[in-house]
């Protein structure tokens, strides 16, 4: 609970005369500039002005959480698949401390973010009022630092629109990312007269690359007999599914995706292989890791430990291995590099898809082997479990049942637990559909409400989150907002173990005991939680169920749940991620 | 009060009494006298005798007292009529006799006086006095209401305390409205247990046991503990009566409950029902009306296929027959030469102005054709932008289906998301692009992209931004005079020439310039070609259109000559 201890500043409430623009006037008119139409965020008295002329602004809705971790969550979830820049604010103290977790989510994630916290009176600072959180006190800009490209506080009304513009430069330029403004109370309503600056103006397009190794990078792949494009996160990042599937296309190369860029490219193409890494599928590991691949061209993969299955040696040996990525520090940064190529995934693609056009204009034919009409079937780990009938349902089950009725343009999110395991391995993306899953940060209730930002920015399109029992125990009084505001259709689909299913099979696979605290001592009874929040919610516990669940949901005029009931002995793929903490990868 | 004679003898309302207060004698007139006998009954007040179920139904005095006669002329006492009127009195108030429980007989009759208002319009109770086990009401009415009626209120009355298991009360009449008295009058007596009759009992007894004792054996100390040990004992009876009153209470609620709760169940199954049969008619009808919009899509796919046919065969009759006219003209002219007098020079000059006017009018005929488009008006519609990669990808794929061509497609980040612009033009200079690219391409690539270009649009320099299709392929070129011939402005009066060829580009320049657009290109002969579409991102008036385009060097500036591939 965050409920700021400070009233409203009396005599606020009524805005001066217009003629006079105020900090928060030019503040909004960059916000606005900027796309932003969404605030996330919880009221609170010193963050009241801004808070109060959001509310009255035809132009910016406000979406109050339920807490303010919720608050970055929504925001997370809302730039994510608007791929614009996102706003969460929340007042000074715990309402700024409770956002950190969300922001630390979108800082792994390279999601762009704007975070407003509050801040006392600059009269007031270092004389201990309540809630004061700064430099001289407990430093919340301090304390944003790590989780942010950028982190400052604004000390005079002249300095804030410099600030902000030096904000929204880092958050939306190379990397994008969440940056964080600190703002006293009194601030908001002075008078400011500031030359307007046009986003053109002071944030650059920064789409340069090399073209010469752009053009080495062509010459190798058409040369390649056995190319393999690794696609991470970065793809989604820089927007540039269309393109990598142009290069795949253009290349006949096979196409392999970490857990977080799953779903980048079409699961069913029959140029895809699936996932490599973390739950991943058998074909990309044993076609990436073998020895007859020539080629992998990395797109956007900082190629950490889940997406390299403890970053196996095999992976690189025998192969010419070229690296894309925004960040030069990532480069070579686990495996040496053949190529460098620095830059935006989607102005590089572009450029490189050209570059292939030009050799194939003039004469050049690529010289992959792979049949790009071949698609190589898929083998999942327990198959036998995903036609089960068996009472209580298995995991996979329900998930094949999910997959036939599965709208095509579905935006599906994940949690994090073992729910997300068989989300990455059992459910494929087809081509129009989206995974959403931050496992950059890994924090549990994310995919639990950043769906609800998600809905806020794409109305009309059928968002389904697919989270755990214990994500909603976290995370799911944030669900109540949903029901508010209206949302739909979006669909929470908690499949309910009873327990942290990945730390129980875990600790049941690694130790020589199962950590059997983990388990829920009381049945959780989801769906009537649900309900008593407004959605409307089905049990599902047999087979069968699922799929008449799911299609009535998706009619709901509302935000709705499904339960899902599993046999908590059913463990998720672990196998990769045992093996990896195990060390038992060869290296 | 109102005296008899201020009652309104035959004034009578259909809403002066309610029926359910008779239901109790329907249903013994139903059981001991048959069906036949209660529809005879309710037929003569003009009702039914399922009016005397299922739902409250008010009739006025007459009908009441007509069915009250009919009713009496079934019994054989006065006695067994008012028993009859309070038939299966404790079950006539189901569910709600466990409420009552919590209630005296005297607050039973407050309420009832209170609610009399839910079976009569026009009489009025009120308590003249009560206690806690007698009761006086007064009954007064503007109607002249007969015994009968008198009758069938007392039974109800009497049998008030039996609610509690109680004898019913005693009621001695006063007064009564069927005897002339301004009002009914009613002092009922029933009996009211005292609560500490079994203590005090209890008591009596220990006390004369005590007695005995103390007689017997002179023992005093049995004058205290015989008389408390006989209220405990008395006390424990009663407790004990208590609680299996209670939980024969108990037992009746929980049947009547599970019943209840038995009819709600088959309620509910049969609202579901009903909800289900709704959904399947609501699909029904969407599937009808899908099935409808299909049938109608087809007949205007169909309306417009057989107009672009039209067009199509206006165009290319309009060009076809340019070439036996050609025959006809050279051999016209063939035979100029041979014939040099007579009448055959007449005919061979006649001849030749007639196939100078057959070339005018088809030049005409396919300036009607070409220009066809312009004649419409615009009507802007929003396009979508990000989908289009993909669709035009795909239609691309279809077009050089079956050819060695790499086909790719995609959409930049700088890309509108959406456009306003006439669609009908959009997709005919879109289908020329694609149709041109897929049919001069034989083997290699075509690659389309999508993005945002800023061009400029004014005299001082004012950029505006626009959607621009770029479309490059790999096939056989067009040669520079072909380019100038396609972009070569034709001014309105200016037939078109005999040299006119690129009929679907230069259809696709005009048209883009007709909605402030603009098409660029570079091409080299047996290399390839690049397109690059450039549409308004907002729909502008047909009078605002790039005039500074329609120049030859403007035209000029836009074409040009692709490098050599090696560079």
């Amino acid at each position: 609970m965050t409920s700021s201890f400070h009233p409203p500043p009396v005599g606020r409430s009524q805005p001066p005369p217009a003629a006079a623009p105020r900090v928060i006037d030019v503040f909004l008119r960059y916000l606005k500039a900027e796309g932003v139409s969404v605030v996330f965020g919880i009221p609170g008295g010193l963050l009241y002005p801004f808070f109060a002329v959001i509310e009255a602004d035809p132009d910016i809705e406000l979406i109050v959480s339920k807490h303010e971790e919720g608050a970055a969550f929504m925001a997370d979830g809302h730039a994510r698949v608007s791929r614009r820049l996102s706003v969460c604010a929340g007042t000074s103290g715990p309402g700024a401390t409770n956002l950190l977790t969300g922001v630390a989510c979108a800082f792994a994630d390279g999601v762009p973010m704007l975070v407003v916290t509050g801040q006392v009176a600059t009269h007031a600072l270092g004389k201990g009022a309540a809630q004061e959180t700064s430099r001289e006190d407990m430093d919340i800009v301090a304390m944003f630092r790590p989780v942010t490209k950028y982190s400052a506080m604004v000390n005079t009304p002249a300095s804030v629109a410099q600030h902000l513009r030096r904000a929204l430069r880092h958050a939306l330029t190379g990397r994008p990312g969440p940056v964080h403004l600190n703002i006293p109370v009194d601030l908001w309503e002075r008078p400011l007269h500031e030359e307007w600056f046009d986003p053109r103006s002071y944030r650059p397009e920064t789409r340069t690359f090399d073209r010469v190794a752009v053009q080495s990078a062509a010459t190798m792949l058409m040369s390649a007999k056995r190319p393999i494009l690794f696609a991470g996160a970065g793809v989604g990042i820089a927007g540039a599914e269309e393109h990598l599937r142009a290069v795949a296309e253009l290349l006949s190369a096979r196409v392999v995706t970490t857990p977080r860029g799953k779903g980048l490219f079409p699961e069913n193409h029959p140029l895809s292989l699936g996932v490599l890494g973390f739950a991943g599928h058998a074909e990309a590991r044993n076609t990436v890791l073998g020895k007859e691949v020539d080629l992998v061209l990395t797109v956007g993969t900082s190629l950490n430990e889940t997406a390299t299955l403890n970053w196996a040696p095999a992976l690189r040996a025998g192969k010419q291995f070229l690296q894309l990525d925004i960040d030069p520090d990532k480069i070579g940064r686990n495996y040496p590099v053949d190529l460098a190529l620095v830059g935006d995934a989607q102005t590089v693609l572009v450029e490189l898809a050209y570059h292939l056009h030009r050799l194939l204009r003039d004469g050049q034919r690529p010289a992959s082997v792979w049949d790009p009409k071949e698609v190589v079937p898929r083998t999942y780990e327990a198959q036998e479990l995903l036609t089960s009938d068996q009472v209580p349902l298995t995991p996979q089950r329900w998930r094949a049942d999910l997959q036939k009725v599965l709208p095509a343009n579905a935006v599906v999110f994940s949690d994090i637990g073992g729910h997300m395991l068989s989300n990455i391995h059992y459910l494929t993306i087809a081509e129009g559909q989206k995974f959403v899953l931050n496992l950059g940060f890994g924090s549990m209730g994310h995919g639990t409400v950043a769906p609800i930002g998600a809905a806020l920015a794409m109305p009309g399109r059928p968002i389904i989150a697919i989270i755990g029992d214990a994500c909603f125990t976290m995370n799911g009084m944030e669900l109540i907002s949903a029901v508010e505001y209206g949302l739909h259709p979006i669909i929470w689909i908690v499949e309910n173990n009873n327990m942290h299913g990945i730390t129980y099979h875990a600790s049941l696979a690694l130790a020589s005991g199962a950590l059997s605290s983990v388990r829920y001592k009381r049945p959780l009874q989801i769906a009537s939680m649900a309900r008593a929040m407004g959605l409307a919610a089905w049990l599902v516990e047999e087979p069968g169920q699922f799929e008449s669940a799911f299609r009535e949901a998706l009619e709901a005029q509302g935000p709705a749940l499904i339960e899902v009931r599993v046999d908590p002995n059913v463990s998720p793929p672990l196998g990769d991620r045992v093996r990896s903490i195990s060390g038992f990868v060869d290296k | 009060m109102s005296s008899k004679s201020e009652r309104v003898v035959e004034n009578s309302g259909s809403t002066d009494y309610s029926l359910r207060v008779l239901w109790p004698l329907a249903r013994w007139l139903e059981e001991h006298r048959g069906a036949a006998v209660l529809d005879e009954i309710a037929a003569k007040a003009d009702l039914t005798s399922e009016d005397f179920s299922a739902r409250t139904k008010w009739v006025s005095h007459v009908q009441f007292e007509q069915i009250l006669l009919a009713a009496r002329n079934q019994m054989d006492s006065d006695e067994q009529f008012k028993n009859a009127c309070c038939y299966r009195f404790r079950d006539n108030y189901g569910p709600l006799r466990f409420m009552i429980w919590a209630l005296t007989p005297a607050s039973l009759f407050d309420v009832a006086v209170k609610v009399s208002k839910m079976v009569t319009n026009v009489g009025r109770f009120e308590t003249i006095e009560s206690g806690n086990n007698h009761y006086t009401v007064r009954y007064t009415t503007d109607r002249p209401e007969s015994r009968l009626v008198c009758l069938s209120r007392v039974g109800q009355w009497e049998l008030g305390p039996t609610l509690w298991d109680l004898p019913p009360a005693q009621l001695e009449e006063h007064k009564c409205v069927a005897r002339g008295d301004d009002c009914c009058e009613y002092h009922l007596r029933w009996f009211a247990r005292w609560r500490a009759m079994p203590l005090v009992i209890g008591f009596l007894i220990g006390a004369v046991a005590a007695a005995f004792i103390i007689w017997q054996d002179k023992n005093w100390i049995s004058s205290t503990t015989l008389p408390i040990l006989g209220v405990a004992i008395a006390h424990m009876m009663e407790l004990r009566r208590t609680s299996r009153l209670n939980t024969e209470m108990n037992t009746e609620m929980n049947t009547v409950l599970r019943n209840l709760g038995e009819e709600e169940a088959e309620a509910r199954a049969e609202i579901v029902a009903l909800q289900e049969r709704q959904r399947e008619w609501i699909g029904m009808m969407e599937t009808q009306v899908a099935e409808r919009t299909t049938v109608l899509e087809r007949i205007v796919d169909s309306l417009d296929g057989l107009q672009k046919s039209r067009v199509t065969t206006l165009r290319g009759f309009s060009h076809d027959l340019r070439n036996p006219l050609f025959v006809l003209k050279g051999n016209t002219q063939f035979l100029k030469d041979l014939v040099i007098e007579g009448e055959g020079v007449e005919a061979i000059r006649d001849m030749d102005m007639a196939a100078e006017q057959i070339e005018t009018m088809l030049l005409q005929l396919m300036e009607l054709a070409t220009q066809e488009t312009s004649a419409q008006r615009l009507t802007p519609k929003r396009v979508e932008v990000q989908p289009l990669a993909d669709t035009l990808r795909r239609r691309l794929r279809a077009l050089v289906f079956g050819r060695d061509i790499k086909v790719t497609g995609f959409c930049t980040r700088e890309a509108p998301d959406h456009i306003d612009v006439d669609q009908l033009v959009f997709d005919r200079v879109i289908d020329n692009l694609l149709t041109n690219a897929a049919k001069y391409t034989e083997r290699g690539s075509i690659i389309l992209e999508l993005t945002a270009s800023l061009l400029t649009t004014g005299p001082k320099g004012e950029s505006e931004e626009y959607l621009t299709l770029k479309i490059s392929d790999t096939g056989r070129g067009i040669d520079a005079d072909q380019i100038q011939r396609v972009f070569r402005p034709r001014p309105n009066n200016e037939p078109s020439t005999r040299e006119s060829r690129g009929v679907g580009l230069s259809s696709a320049v005009r048209l883009l310039a007709q909605i402030g657009g603009r098409l660029d290109v570079m091409s080299k002969p047996d290399v390839g070609t690049t397109f690059w579409a450039h549409f308004p991102r907002t729909a502008i008036e047909n009078t605002r259109v790039m005039a500074a385009d329609e120049t030859f060097e403007s035209v000029i500036t836009r074409v040009v000559t692709i490098r050599k591939a090696a560079s």
